[in-house]
């Protein structure tokens, strides 16, 4: 009836300060969503999204500030009442319980009850089955979540929080951890949700991605808004620098070719229940960037965890300076120079409980030691002037890692691996959550790395991030390397997704 | 910080203390003909003369090691539950060699004695370790499985070949009096040995906090999957933990054994094991904690048998009250939820 369209969501003049360490991680931020439009949040890193979200679904409470849904002053306490005014969210680290299947996460918040005790998943599922008919989601609601890919992950939460019958639906960062197609397909569903009548909040720290998608842009940084847009549409460049300031973009291609032989991967093969990896071969030279393209199902993450020392391959021979590793338990290998950036840099990389200087010293903590005990002084101090050198926002070195950003807790996993100097960096999506100003940090210390002798083998969904760091580039389909590039300015992404989907002859993202 | 958090933990400690007492009197109250005499002697009986106090405190030092074995286990992220049978086992075999150690000195007697205890604790622990490791069985079924088992094992040749033939129940002989722990406070069964107990947690405290072996059990036992990807040795961690649990339970009995009964005594030691889980709740995994929470449940029992003496109550009220406790400590956001923190919200 009025021309002018409803705000679903505003958020005004919030404040927050964790107690714990005294972090003002909001100060002043408005927010102001429109109904039925996709509204992109954009910070750095710490800027104070994810903050900003949880408050709104209950999760955090603000010190000061006040939230209106549908124009109406209200008091979120909780979950459940950001859920009765229709407020639901995908968090950044996908929470979903490994040993339940899809249907059991999707309905674990709200499980349908027959005669008041039966849990009566048939009913459920019909619900679910036709959400999916609507939105274009599909999964298989009967494999574990364990059995997931991330993509596959991510569906399963989009479907929860649809049959939770959330109206506002909220994704923190949910671009990090896909690749390129997956990425693409994302933001088409929500397009798609969108149309529907749903209202997006999406977090990102990419630019980009906020442009090619968004009704509206909010820009955070260091716990304000900086930037709302109302109908004038920001360039790329004015938002970049609206986040951070300044970023540099650097490229180099100067192909290594005559170092020795650092690591031989011998036909090595990992057999499964349901599909097999490899035989793979390949080398990596001293103070060489090798690349490994692929999607997540092509293997690449398994064959990387082999290296690495956390799975054992069924075949093969792994030749590291001349020794043979095949057998080497993980720390035998971290002793010999083996570094490793997992995959899982939550689940694996971190010990969230513990404090962000334990979890920076796990891969050395013995020299800090005499006669067994720890010093702590000297813990510490190093793990400060890690902080400080590598900015990973923190107030103690003893707070809890999972107080710190998304962000900050990949950082904090990068600097460890980065610091204990191996001669063999093995990175699974190094820079996967970390805004621009950050992943460059990031490339720069592995080209330093590199200079002083070291090799590193990564492993990214980020194509540009191949191309912009690798000297050479093995592409991984259906568990085999089908190509290899040297990496000069005549290869382009296209190139590398058509070598990707060579084995993949139907799709094979249901 | 640290400070911060121990606050924290003393609210949900005084919460926990007035529900018992609470939960102790409105049980005495319902059971009862003179409920006030009664329930002034559970609260106050154990403070009342110095021979109650006496007992109070030598009753918790079974409770402060099977407490801190708990802890010990927990810490690493596995589950002893056999600490009954570890540490009736382990009393057992120490009493059979203190009954042929006659004329040692002392100063060499005790700790050898307590040695044995420990070491057959540790490997009647480590065993469940090892299947773990090798078979991937659950610790928790395992430990609890194979303690039971202990427990009829101690039990026959205590019936049978080391019975003393003069003993009314079944029990073995008296351990010679130069092995015994001094009595502090006679009459009472306070020893010397609650000095053993509180030099034994403040080690295993420093142990945990500051120490290389410490640390590799916080971080296993916080997340195991980081700590193999950090390059600790999960496998053996688990092991030394479960080794050094049992141990700690093996030295809650012989402790109890030389300083109050003078012999093995068939199921003397009833509930110290599961008790010793509850107290390393209550106290939430801090060792020095651990001897307040010990306190508490050695508080109750004597109170219960204070007034059962002194009034018509049965000594089971502390057997309930400490079951309303356990309850509570595992709902424990239940206590943080009333004491004004938020619950623990999901995913981040
Ligand atoms: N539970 C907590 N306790 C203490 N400090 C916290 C807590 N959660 C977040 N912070 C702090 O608040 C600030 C903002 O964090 P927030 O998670 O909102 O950042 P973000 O914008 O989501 O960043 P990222 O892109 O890295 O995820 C950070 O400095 C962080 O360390
Ligand atoms: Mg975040």
């Amino acid at each position: 009836m009025a021309t002018k369209v409803e705000n679903c969501v505003e958020m005004k003049e919030i404040y927050k300060t964790f107690l714990l360490n005294q972090t003002k991680a909001l100060k002043g931020a408005n927010l102001c969503v429109k109904k039925g439009a996709i509204h992109t949040l954009l910070g750095e890193n710490g800027a104070g999204k994810t903050t900003l979200m949880r408050i709104l679904c209950g999760l955090e409470k603000m010190d000061s500030g006040r939230i209106f849904v549908n124009g109406r002053h209200v008091i979120i306490r909780n979950q459940h009442d950001a859920l009765n005014h229709g407020i639901a969210m995908v968090h950044q680290n996908l929470s979903l319980i490994e040993d339940f299947t899809a249907l059991e996460n999707i309905v674990l918040q709200r499980t349908p009850l027959k005669f008041g005790v039966f849990v009566d998943l048939d009913q459920a599922r019909k619900k679910i089955e036709r959400l999916m008919e609507n939105s274009g989601i599909f999964v298989d609601l009967d494999r574990k979540v364990a059995g997931l890919s991330v993509a596959e992950r991510q569906k399963v939460e989009i479907l929860r929080v649809l049959y939770l019958e959330a109206e506002i639906l909220i994704f923190d960062e949910p671009t990090s951890y896909l690749n390129e197609i997956e990425s693409d397909q994302f933001l088409r569903t929500i397009r798609k949700l969108r149309d529907s009548g749903k209202t997006v909040i999406f977090i990102t720290h990419n630019a980009q991605d906020a442009l090619s998608v968004s009704d509206q842009i909010t820009v955070l940084r260091n716990g304000t808004t900086v930037y709302s847009s109302e109908d004038n549409n920001p360039s790329l460049a004015e938002l970049t620098k609206m986040m951070a300031g300044e970023t540099q973009i650097f490229r180099r291609q100067n192909v290594h070719e005559s170092g020795k032989n650092l690591i031989s991967i011998e036909n090595v093969v990992l057999r499964e229940k349901k599909r097999v990896i490899g035989p793979v071969s390949f080398q990596i030279r001293e103070g060489e960037i090798l690349g490994i393209a692929g999607f997540d199902s092509s293997g690449a993450v398994e064959l990387m965890e082999i290296l690495a020392g956390t799975r054992r391959p069924s075949d093969g021979k792994i030749i590291f300076l001349k020794k043979d590793i095949t057998f080497q338990s993980i720390s035998e290998r971290r002793k010999i120079g083996i570094g490793y950036i997992p995959q899982k840099k939550i689940q694996v990389g971190l010990s969230t409980k513990l404090s962000v200087a334990y979890n920076l010293i796990v891969n050395n903590y013995k020299k800090f030691s005499r006669a067994g005990w720890l010093n702590h002084r000297k813990i510490e101090e190093w793990s400060n002037q890690l902080a400080r050198e590598y900015e990973i926002k923190i107030s103690s070195v003893w707070q809890p890692a999972d107080t710190l950003s998304g962000g900050n807790m990949h950082r904090v996993v990068i600097v460890r691996e980065l610091k204990s100097k191996p001669k063999l960096l093995i990175a699974c999506n190094p820079t996967a959550g970390l805004d621009m100003k950050s992943t460059d940090f990031v490339h720069r210390s592995f080209l330093e790395l590199c200079n002083q002798g070291s090799s590193i083998l990564i492993y990214s969904n980020d194509l540009d991030e191949i191309l912009k760091i690798c000297d050479r580039i093995l592409v991984m389909s259906k568990g085999r390397l089908v190509r290899e590039f040297k990496n000069t300015y005549t290869l382009t992404k296209d190139r590398l997704i058509e070598a990707m989907l060579v084995h993949e002859s139907k799709p094979a993202l249901a | 910080m640290f400070m911060k958090v121990n606050r924290r933990w003393l609210k949900v400690f005084l919460f926990t203390l007035v529900v018992a007492f609470i939960c102790g009197s409105v049980i005495i109250l319902t059971t009862s003909k003179n409920p006030l005499t009664a329930i002034r002697w559970f609260c106050l009986g154990p403070v009342s003369n110095t021979y109650f106090l006496g007992n109070m405190l030598s009753g918790s030092i079974p409770l402060v090691l099977t407490g801190l074995a708990a802890v010990i286990a927990f810490s690493a992220g596995t589950f002893n539950l056999g600490l009954e049978g570890q540490l009736y086992f382990a009393t057992f075999c120490a009493t059979i060699v203190a009954l042929h150690l006659e004329g040692l000195v002392r100063s060499f007697s005790i700790p050898l004695i307590l040695f044995v205890a420990f070491i057959v604790g540790g490997l009647a622990a480590a065993f469940s370790g090892v299947l773990k490791i090798l078979f991937r069985v659950d610790e928790l079924l395992s430990s609890f499985l194979i303690g039971q088992a202990l427990i009829y094992i101690a039990d026959y040749f205590l019936n049978g070949p080391f019975r003393d033939p003069f003993a009314g129940l079944s029990a073995s002989k008296y351990i010679s009096g130069s092995m015994m722990f001094s009595k502090i406070l006679p009459p009472s069964d306070l020893h010397s040995g609650v000095f053993v107990a509180i030099a034994i947690s403040v080690v295993v405290y420093f142990v945990l906090r500051f120490s290389n072996l410490g640390y590799q059990i916080k971080v296993t036992g916080s997340n195991h999957d980081f700590a193999h990807y950090g390059g600790i040795k999960v496998h053996w961690v688990w092991l030394v933990a479960l080794f050094l649990s049992g141990g700690m339970a093996g030295l809650g009995g012989t402790i109890d054994v030389l300083g109050v009964h003078g012999r093995m005594m068939k199921g003397f030691s009833f509930g110290y094991g599961f008790n010793g889980i509850a107290v390393a709740l209550i106290a939430r995994n801090n060792p020095i904690s651990v001897i307040p929470s010990a306190l508490l449940f050695s508080y109750l029992e004597v109170g219960a048998q204070v007034s059962s003496i002194m009034a018509d109550v049965t000594p089971e009220v502390s057997k309930i009250v400490q079951a309303t406790i356990f309850y509570l400590i595992t709902a424990e956001s239940l206590a943080d939820f009333l004491i004004g923190k938020k619950v623990a919200a999901h995913g981040r």
